[in-house]
């Protein structure tokens, strides 16, 4: 997990310079119903109450109500559902 | 949002359930593999997600590796839709043919519209147009309208002016009728006046010239009757303008044929009909109808909320006829043939003064009727003053 993530397929991503591992986390928040996650390096653990993705560098849990993986690559996380609140886990 | 829906819908989807303890696994799994899969929630402990339909094959591995089980919950998307109706090659036809039809009908001239005529009859624009290259059918973009508007113009003397406008398949066409100009009395020219129809002359006032017949004597058609030729007071020769109305007896005739046997319309008939398409008849019946009919076509125009469309139903009434002896008795059949020589006496000499009206049924059923009435024959006929053959010189053949 974390840095170990493999090199994408797609030549066209690799092309665009996408499979550079990134370091920088950024979430973003629209709202409290959706959060995106770059640089997401998995999921940890999945429930409808609460996520945990894993980041280079540790982890950041999601807790709330009917949380649902919208898109997952191996780039970036979008989870939707209603948001109560987050916590970073190192 | 609402466009990345419609392209999963356009590529095909699956929806699919995992059942098994690592989801997560899973999860992570198809990220590194760059399998698409959005959608993902759990629902009784069941991951529910969504697959591009060309990658479902492509989750099997993950959800191996992953313990899991994995099942489809629904097949979603214009290829399954397709799939449904792959052995109905007639209705892609169909679709096809809907979305094609409109796009190429509405590049032809369907229906031509004639306004600003007053004398002349739509009907004979419409030919006259269709005779220059504009009739139902043609392509519209091809049509040269300034061009077909002057040769609109050069093809009937009647009209004045033109300009036709296409406005998708309908042919505006906008003319206007020449305004003769008023005659000009000519009494200058050179001129006799001759007899137009063979008769018996009854009466002469010629007004300039000399008349050259007698009241009472018979004359044919082309006669001299006054001459443009008058001595003046010195005994020296003038020529002028004749004018003169000249009265005479003129006998008109009519011949009818009392027939044997004559067609009569019977109670039967038939009522068939028919679609024109564009410029294409098509029956709407089976077969043909045997015996002797009498055929009445009524096309009739069929509109679509006011819009007239390029299509008729002509409806073929065939009426029977029977072939049967002439029903009258020889009386009763000249009192008809009599009726209907007055009636044609009335039509084309009822403004003319009768002298008489006789009629004769021979055996063999040849009616004749002899109309005489009173008019005008005199016509007027130029003659030049350098030709040889000068009014005296015709005065004694002609006025025999």
């Amino acid at each position: 997990m974390g840095e170990s993530v493999s090199k994408p397929k797609n030549p066209l991503t690799r092309f665009a310079g996408l499979n550079e591992a990134r370091n920088d986390v950024i979430i973003e928040f629209t709202g409290n119903r959706t959060v995106t996650v770059d640089c997401c390096r998995g999921v940890i653990e999945y429930e409808p109450s609460v996520v945990r993705l894993g980041l280079p560098k540790g982890s950041v849990r999601f807790m709330g109500r009917e949380l649902e993986i919208c898109e997952l690559n191996h780039e970036q996380a979008i989870i939707r559902g209603f948001i109560l609140s987050m916590e970073f886990i190192i | 949002m609402l466009l990345i829906k419609l392209l999963h819908w356009l590529l095909g989807y699956v929806r699919f359930s995992l059942s098994g303890e690592f989801p997560e696994r899973f999860m992570n799994m198809t990220a590194s593999e760059e399998i698409s899969v959005w959608d993902m929630h759990k629902q009784g402990g069941i991951l529910k997600g969504c697959v591009r339909a060309d990658q479902y094959a492509a989750l099997r591995s993950p959800a191996r590796r992953a313990k899991g089980r994995l099942h489809i919950d629904k097949k979603v998307g214009l290829p399954f839709v397709l799939r449904r109706y792959k052995g109905r090659p007639g209705l892609f036809v169909g679709v096809i043919a809907a979305a094609l039809i409109p796009v190429v009908m509405s590049q032809f001239v369907w229906r031509i519209e004639v306004n600003g005529n007053v004398e002349v009859p739509d009907a004979v624009i419409i030919q006259e147009l269709s005779s220059v290259g504009l009739r139902r059918g043609t392509v519209g973009k091809n049509a040269d309208c300034k061009q077909l508007a002057e040769m609109l113009i050069l093809s009937d003397d009647r009209l004045s002016w033109a300009s036709i406008y296409i406005d998708g398949s309908v042919a505006q066409v906008e003319v206007r009728e020449k305004v003769d100009a008023p005659d000009v009395a000519d009494d200058v020219s050179l001129c006799n006046v001759v007899a137009a129809e063979d008769g018996r002359i009854v009466n002469i006032e010629a007004y300039r010239g000399t008349a050259v017949v007698k009241v009472g004597e018979a004359v044919t058609r082309g006669s001299l009757l006054v001459s443009g030729t008058v001595t003046n007071r010195v005994g020296g020769t003038e020529l002028c303008h004749a004018s003169a109305k000249v009265t005479a007896e003129v006998c008109h005739t009519l011949t009818l044929n009392v027939p044997k046997t004559v067609d009569m319309p019977a109670d039967e008939s038939y009522d068939r009909y028919a679609l024109r398409l564009f410029s294409l008849d098509i029956p709407l019946y089976f077969g043909e109808l045997e015996g002797n009919f009498a055929v009445e076509t009524t096309p009739r125009q069929l509109s679509f909320f006011g819009a007239k469309l390029p299509v008729y139903l002509i409806t073929e009434r065939h009426t029977v006829l029977e072939n049967v002896p002439f029903p009258l008795q020889d009386d009763d059949a000249e009192a008809l043939c009599t009726a209907a020589a007055k009636l044609w006496a009335l039509e084309n000499y009822g403004d003319r003064q009768a002298v008489s009206f006789t009629h004769t049924l021979s055996p063999d059923g040849r009616y004749t009727a002899e109309y005489t009435c009173l008019e005008d024959i005199g016509k007027e006929e130029p003659f030049s003053a350098e030709s040889e053959d000068t009014p005296a010189a015709t005065e004694g053949g002609s006025g025999s």
